[in-house]
């Protein structure tokens, strides 16, 4: 099994190689003959064509011989001494019952409850965080939940007792909110202490209140509305630091979400960031109709547009500029990692806990909040046990599971699967359920490398544009 | 200089913590924050030096029992805000403070009113007038200490160098690598070097100065440090080219050179390799590596910054023995985990015993 791919633009020829993790331009015929072999139809003269691309360093078989992830060997460090973020769970209640909630139910995950931390818990993350984080200049302290801001009193306890117990050290907070709780009260201590604010919006109200509603059934849009104005009134230099995180479901009328969050005035001027529903631990597949990946694709094709000059900015979407990220991230990556090493993992795996440590109200550790509490592979460990370091190497090196497969796919350094698509809350990272997901990702994978080439052949510069995109 | 507290600290610091045995005990106080700073207290123990001296977490009582509060600069870990809070809360005691040059200059920069009693850690002001520009030879021998780049604990060598050789009853002189050498009675690199000025008119002067301060001196041998690293991390993170090694090993030829490296995997041939560089680059023999505690961690995107992970000492420990299972022609050691230290600096005085006068 050769590593290679070919790709063909509208224009152009290429083949990415993943032993050297790079695209090369190459002619018609010598794609078609490079097809041709990895279809396994490979003629004589085809057998030529790719010897000629072995001799540059291309197009060989397989580097990798071992299956580790390059941070196994710093893992028990990274955990020692340098966590800088938590996300504290401070409640498992909720005041809203939204439809695609990973705690509604419909997830392997648990459910809402009227479990919260108390406050000694708590303090024991912090102290918990502090003491391992000598080599982070800077810790975070995110407040989860539920709705966190149920637990308004707790969050004030944890930072009166950051600030008295640690004062030389610097902190900073976030909490990720429905923002139907953002009283002036709220808000004003929110704005005093600098908090980085994620308020989940979806969109106009039909849209908001089909998914997110009340307890009782109410939808929650005119309220959050109201609570931002509010905001905006008395605290107008705060105001368009507030992050909008909108859930884009697969039933969702995309075109008027965007329209909505361009022309909206009271919202226009913040920043959106859209996601998508979460598909891991899901009971029940989540699909995207056409219609929705049309219009994703448009509006990724006119960031693109913006890139290379030939679009104004202001004719994008915030809520898809990002989406013309993955092909300038793809490419960084590409540029960074460079040739791969006979040692490696797939691409994916964080090293958990090290950039967002989640602990639950009951002081349990998960590598992030998008884990579920119910797992079994990814739990971490207990405040009052400490990290086992153990597990997390087990975590990094998830893609041991479908070593064969991997050390062979072109798609190695792409790959982007996580411990969690391979968790079925059993004792074990599951093969086939990782495998399933093979195909998908290299469709979209192979979507970026377009992307990357329809920015060259059109004179785009990644240097250069890297600076545009930060500058922007 | 009476008794002096020292507040606040990190890793810029962390060397006086490891090393607060070799000043006089009563002399210095540390501080930390308010709580029993456990994490600085972990990470000595990370490093197993477990024993800690004089490390109060008593601000006021340390204070009203100083007479001089030295400020160092940390800038990675306090906020310029928190430094202004930090030296108005000791002016108001009216003791004397000294800030960190760097933290003084960046303070001037945003035009901060300083009290009369606050002034940047004094350094002595070297006048030389340079009459030729001759380079003279340093006749005693000369160690030099030369990193990979920040935090590879360059300083704790030269400490532990001083400490070995005084040991021995040799008489050092000495130019150290933090501004507060001067606490362990020898003086920091002049600020002459860190100025932007001709490389070519800093390496004379340089020379020069070490010349004189040897007549003055009469010292047994020399221990410089090198700032910075020897080479650019990268093409993302070149840091300072290794000017600062280009410099000094042009002003001052070293008889014996000690690199001071990250606790990363080196492949097989790395050392050959550096020797080499050492050698035609800097004119500078290495036969002596310090495994350090730090490992260097590449960021995984092309634009983030480079970490310093802090390692262990097992970590340094296995590495050297590792190592030492092959033939290699170096010597290797670890000066935080005292690990092969003493053995290393007995076989720098026999090279050095070997050294034949020329008159």
């Amino acid at each position: 099994m050769y590593m290679y791919k070919t790709i063909k633009s509208p224009y152009k020829y290429y083949v990415y190689d993943g032993n050297m993790n790079s695209i090369l331009e190459i002619e018609k015929s010598q794609f078609e003959s490079l097809s041709r072999i990895e279809e396994g139809k490979g003629q004589n003269e085809d057998e030529i064509i790719l010897q000629s691309f072995q001799k540059s360093g291309f197009c060989n078989e397989s580097n990798i011989k071992e299956i580790k992830h390059p941070d196994t060997d710093n893992v028990e460090y990274y955990l020692e001494s340098m966590l800088s973020r938590i996300y504290l769970q401070i409640t498992q209640n909720c005041n809203l019952r939204c439809n695609y909630c990973v705690y509604s139910g419909n997830y392997q995950n648990r459910t809402h409850s009227n479990k919260i931390m108390d406050f000694e818990m708590a303090k024991k993350a912090i102290d918990y965080l502090v003491k391992h984080s000598y080599d982070s200049f800077e810790c975070t302290v995110g407040f989860y939940g539920g709705e966190p801001l149920l637990e308004f009193e707790l969050i004030k306890k944890v930072i009166s007792y950051i600030k008295s117990n640690y004062p030389d050290k610097k902190f900073s907070y976030t909490i990720t909110t429905n923002g139907t709780l953002l009283s002036s009260e709220i808000a004003n201590y929110l704005v005093e202490n600098n908090f980085s604010l994620v308020i989940s919006l979806d969109g106009h109200k039909e849209c908001q209140d089909t998914n997110r509603r009340f307890i009782n059934g109410k939808g929650t849009f005119d309220v959050i509305m109201k609570n931002l104005e509010n905001i905006k009134r008395q605290h107008p230099d705060y105001f368009p630091k507030i992050l909008i995180n909108s859930v884009l479901s697969p039933d969702a009328d995309i075109k008027s979400i965007k329209d909505f969050f361009s022309t909206n005035d009271l919202i226009r001027d913040i920043r959106v960031m859209s996601t998508a529903v979460s598909s891991a631990y899901s009971n029940e597949e989540i699909y995207y109709p056409d219609e929705y990946r049309a219009v994703e694709r448009f509006e990724t094709f006119k960031c693109m547009l913006w890139l290379i000059g030939k679009l104004n900015f202001d004719k994008t979407s915030d809520l898809f500029t990002r989406w013309s990220g993955p092909a300038t991230e793809k490419y960084r990556m590409m540029k960074k990692v460079g040739k791969v090493s006979e040692i490696n993992h797939p691409g994916g795996p964080c090293v958990p806990g090290k950039h967002r440590l989640f602990v639950d109200v009951e002081g349990n550790m998960f590598p992030c909040e998008r884990i579920s509490e119910k797992s079994k592979i990814m739990n971490m460990g207990n405040l009052n046990t400490g990290i086992n370091i153990k597990k997390v190497k087990e975590i990094i090196n998830v893609g041991s599971c479908t070593k064969e497969e991997c050390m062979k796919c072109w798609c190695f350094i792409f790959c982007g699967q996580c411990a969690a698509h391979a968790d079925k809350l059993e004792d074990r990272p599951s093969p086939e359920m990782r495998l399933s997901r093979c195909d998908q990702l290299k469709d979209s994978v192979i979507e970026n490398f377009l992307d990357i080439c329809f920015l060259r052949e059109n004179g785009y510069n990644f240097e250069e544009g890297v600076l545009r995109w930060e500058e922007s | 200089m009476g008794r002096i507290m020292i507040y606040p600290f990190g890793k810029e610091t962390a060397p006086i913590m490891r090393n607060i045995n070799l000043i006089k005990n009563e002399e210095v106080q540390l501080v930390t924050d308010t709580n029993p700073n456990i994490y600085i207290k972990e990470h000595l123990e990370l490093d197993d030096n477990k024993i800690i001296y004089n490390l109060s977490d008593d601000f006021e009582k340390s204070l009203n029992e100083s007479e001089i509060v030295y400020v160092p600069f940390e800038k990675d870990y306090f906020s310029i805000e928190r430094y202004i809070e930090i030296i108005e809360e000791i002016t108001k005691s009216e003791k004397r403070v000294l800030l960190s040059r760097d933290l003084y200059k960046e303070l001037a920069n945003i035009e901060y009113k300083f009290a009369d009693q606050v002034t940047p850690y004094n350094h002595r002001n070297i006048n030389l007038k340079v009459k030729t520009r001759e380079i003279f030879q340093i006749n005693v021998p000369v160690i030099m200490v030369l990193g990979d780049g920040l935090n590879c604990n360059k300083f704790d060598i030269q400490l532990s160098l001083r400490s070995f050789f005084k040991s021995k009853g040799y008489s050092v002189s000495q130019l150290g690598t933090k501004e507060y050498s001067n606490l362990f009675g020898f003086d920091p690199l002049p600020s002459f070097i860190f100025e932007e000025r001709r490389i070519d008119d800093i390496i004379i002067t340089l020379n020069h100065m070490v010349y004189s301060k040897i007549i003055n001196e009469k010292p047994d041998l020399m221990i410089i440090g090198v700032p910075g690293g020897v080479l650019p991390v990268s093409e993302e993170h070149p840091e300072d080219f290794g000017k600062f090694a280009y410099m000094i090993t042009n002003a001052v030829k070293p008889d014996i050179a000690i690199r001071s490296l990250y606790n990363n995997n080196y492949t097989d041939g790395f050392f050959e390799n550096d020797i080499q560089m050492c050698k035609y680059k800097l004119d500078s023999i290495v036969e002596y590596y310090n495994i350090s505690n730090t490992r260097l961690i590449y960021p995984q995107e092309k634009y983030g910054d480079l970490t310093y992970l802090t390692v262990n000492n097992k970590a340094s420990e296995n590495y050297i023995e590792e190592q030492n299972q092959k033939d290699i022609h170096y010597n290797l050691f670890n000066v935080l985990g005292n690990h092969n230290v003493e053995k290393t600096y007995e076989h720098i005085l026999e090279q050095l015993s070997q050294n034949k006068v020329q008159i």
